[in-house]
């Protein structure tokens, strides 16, 4: 062997070091290390999975919030319908009424008018007559001497005689 | 109630000069003074005028004709009241 050049104790104490740093490397070193790293990629599978989930779940409540608003919509699109219809029946019944009571105006008006000329025509007609009456009088009075008044007093006499 | 029959004859007095003065007299109204033969004429066209005295006042207002009042009885046979129906007429038609 020490021809070959190979120190056979050299050897030996390598072997050992060696076999001693394999032990302490093997048990201190590489098993904690490579539990850690087991456990980062359990925790990195976790993540993945409750990601997956996350992101399951995110698009679950999309959808039902998608839904949602299409049931939303849908019930708006009702209300709508229902409020048009009702604006439409109260607008056409406002409008009824309002041409109603105008008719009713005009023929208030209309009544009125006629009672005011009615009236009218009575004030000027007495008038006319209150006037007339003055006039007739007036002239009478100037016209009708005594002995006329006389001759009127023995005519209503023999009338009522007769 | 028993009534003294000295108050009751009194009051009888009373009322019967009462209706005597109120139907015991006839109101001619005339436009003019009535003549003694006009006032007779008239007094004759009634016979229940007789008797009784008969006043007569003068209203020009009345323009002819005259009006009788006796007791509560009228008679209107002047030309204010034939106007006046006239009027009315006017008015109704």
């Amino acid at each position: 062997m020490d021809k070959l050049g190979i120190d056979v104790k050299l050897l030996i104490a390598q072997l050992v070091n060696f076999g001693l740093f394999f032990f302490i490397f093997q048990k201190f070193i590489a098993k904690p290390f490579l539990g850690l790293i087991k456990s980062e990629e359990k925790k990195e599978k976790a993540k993945h999975a409750f990601e997956e989930e996350m992101v399951k779940q995110k698009e679950q409540v999309e959808q039902e919030e998608k839904k949602a608003k299409e049931r939303l919509n849908s019930q708006i699109k009702v209300l709508l319908e229902s409020a048009k219809k009702e604006a439409e029946t109260v607008k056409k019944s406002m409008i009824e009424s309002a041409k109603k009571e105008a008719e009713d105006v005009v023929v208030q008006s209309r009544r009125q008018m006629e009672e005011e000329s009615r009236l009218m025509e009575q004030t000027i007609k007495r008038k006319v007559a209150d006037l007339s009456l003055l006039i007739v009088k007036e002239a009478m009075k100037d016209y009708l001497t005594e002995n006329m008044q006389k001759e009127m007093t023995q005519h209503i006499i023999s009338r009522i005689k007769n | 109630m028993k009534i003294d029959p000295q108050l009751q004859s009194i009051v009888k007095k009373h009322f019967e000069e009462e209706l005597e003065e109120k139907y015991g007299r006839v109101t001619i109204t005339t436009s003019y003074k009535l003549d003694l033969n006009e006032i007779e004429s008239i007094a004759n066209l009634f016979p229940v005028f007789k008797g009784k005295k008969i006043d007569n006042v003068v209203d020009t207002s009345l323009l002819g004709g005259f009006i009788i009042r006796f007791g509560s009885k009228l008679i209107d046979v002047s030309v204010k009241s034939l106007l006046q129906s006239v009027k009315q007429t006017f008015y109704e038609t």
